[in-house]
């Protein structure tokens, strides 16, 4: 049975760990602003006074100023700064309110489409917690990142025979960032984004052009991209969720 | 957006402590979970009706996140006539005990601060 103090000391060390998620800063500046919060903590019996774990993390980085000549251009997002895979993470995030989050990689914004599914009423806020989100990655997951794999074979093969580096640089990238994502050190929401990431360059590089007068543009590829994105985060999870329910219908 | 996801029906009262709130949030949200198994935005929703306890989602979903880390609460999924499945959370004996002490321990605490606050002030 967990003690009351027990409790607390877990509370405390979910609250660090979730800064950590949303914490830019690296190195030093890191390592002591965590050091410092988990004094901080210590001292109070309840982390909700410290307002959400991202809102903490961003002060903390406003105060560093981590990545300050990079963060912003005129007030729009610039993401050339450490922590892609976090910022990948956020564009598949129910629980977080924000429908915009800034551009996994480079200046601008991008769509949270865990936010976006919560709006069109496919899932809930609270449906993806670790645990669902660890067996969503560890069971239907694993079909994306296979996926991956035969569809960058398939933009491989097709960059050989028509003799396309870009296709062929295509299907490199994305059987490397498939690869990437079987690495289960990384927290599964990362997992789950990186592996989509995988599939939808795969399928831009089935679908891009490689000479004049191609029915097939650059644009439809990238928009195929998009939407293989994102049915690969919103399928695998919404597969789990169907499985635990029918769980819990025949426990 | 959904009307499962509305904002709760009152805003927190004027004037309400914060910090009071804050700290009588969790056990009110396990106390919620004694009487019923429930899914996240139906305590909120609950809580809404009950002056003081307001709280948004994005208060009420991490602390139900946390209580089920600490393994006070327990999940079960039931399907929806109205959009995806459901997470339903209920106290596991964990939290049944969890919540027999901190209650046993808030009255404690009401009694002893209603006796400091009614009780005169001595003259020197």
């Amino acid at each position: 049975m967990n003690t009351p103090t027990e409790h607390r000391r877990q509370e405390h060390a979910d609250y660090v760990r979730q800064v950590a998620t949303h914490l830019r800063a690296r190195g030093r500046a890191r390592t002591r602003a965590l050091d410092d919060l988990r004094e901080a903590l210590a001292e109070t019996p309840d982390p909700e006074s410290f307002g959400p774990a991202a809102t903490y993390a961003r002060s903390v980085d406003e105060e560093l100023g981590t990545g300050r000549f990079l963060s912003t251009i005129l007030g729009i997002p610039n993401s050339l700064a450490p922590g892609v895979l976090d910022r990948l993470a956020q564009t598949f995030d129910p629980a977080d309110e924000r429908l915009v989050v800034p551009h996994v990689l480079g200046i601008g914004w991008a769509i949270n489409v865990g936010r976006l599914a919560v709006r069109l009423g496919l899932l809930n806020p609270d449906d993806l917690d670790d645990e669902v989100l660890a067996r969503a990655t560890h069971g239907p997951g694993r079909v994306v990142r296979w996926a991956t794999y035969g569809t960058a074979t398939a933009a491989g093969v097709r960059a050989l025979r028509q003799a396309s580096p870009s296709v062929g640089a295509a299907a490199i990238a994305s059987a490397a960032v498939a690869a990437l994502a079987e690495d289960r050190a990384l927290p599964p929401r990362q997992r789950l984004t990186l592996a989509a990431t995988g599939l939808g360059i795969a399928a831009a590089g089935l679908g891009l052009p490689v000479r004049d007068g191609s029915q097939r543009t650059t644009t439809t590829a990238l928009g195929w991209a998009i939407v293989v994105w994102c049915a690969a985060t919103y399928l695998p999870v919404r597969v789990q969720i169907n499985r635990e329910t029918v769980r819990s219908a025949t426990a | 957006m959904s009307p499962r996801h509305q904002a709760p029906r009152h805003q927190a009262a004027p004037g309400t402590p914060t910090q009071l709130r804050k700290g009588a949030l969790e056990l009110a949200v396990l106390a919620l979970l004694s009487r019923q198994p429930s899914y996240g935005f139906q305590i909120v929703e609950q809580l809404g009706d009950h002056a003081g306890l307001q709280a948004s989602t994005g208060t009420i979903y991490p602390l139900l996140t946390r209580l089920k880390n600490a393994g006070l609460v327990e999940t079960t999924w039931h399907e929806s006539t109205q959009g995806p499945p459901r997470k339903y959370y209920r106290l596991s004996p964990d939290g049944e005990r969890h919540l027999a002490e901190q209650a046993r321990a808030w009255q404690e605490l009401v009694a002893t601060m209603a006796a400091l606050l009614t009780e005169p002030e001595e003259t020197p």
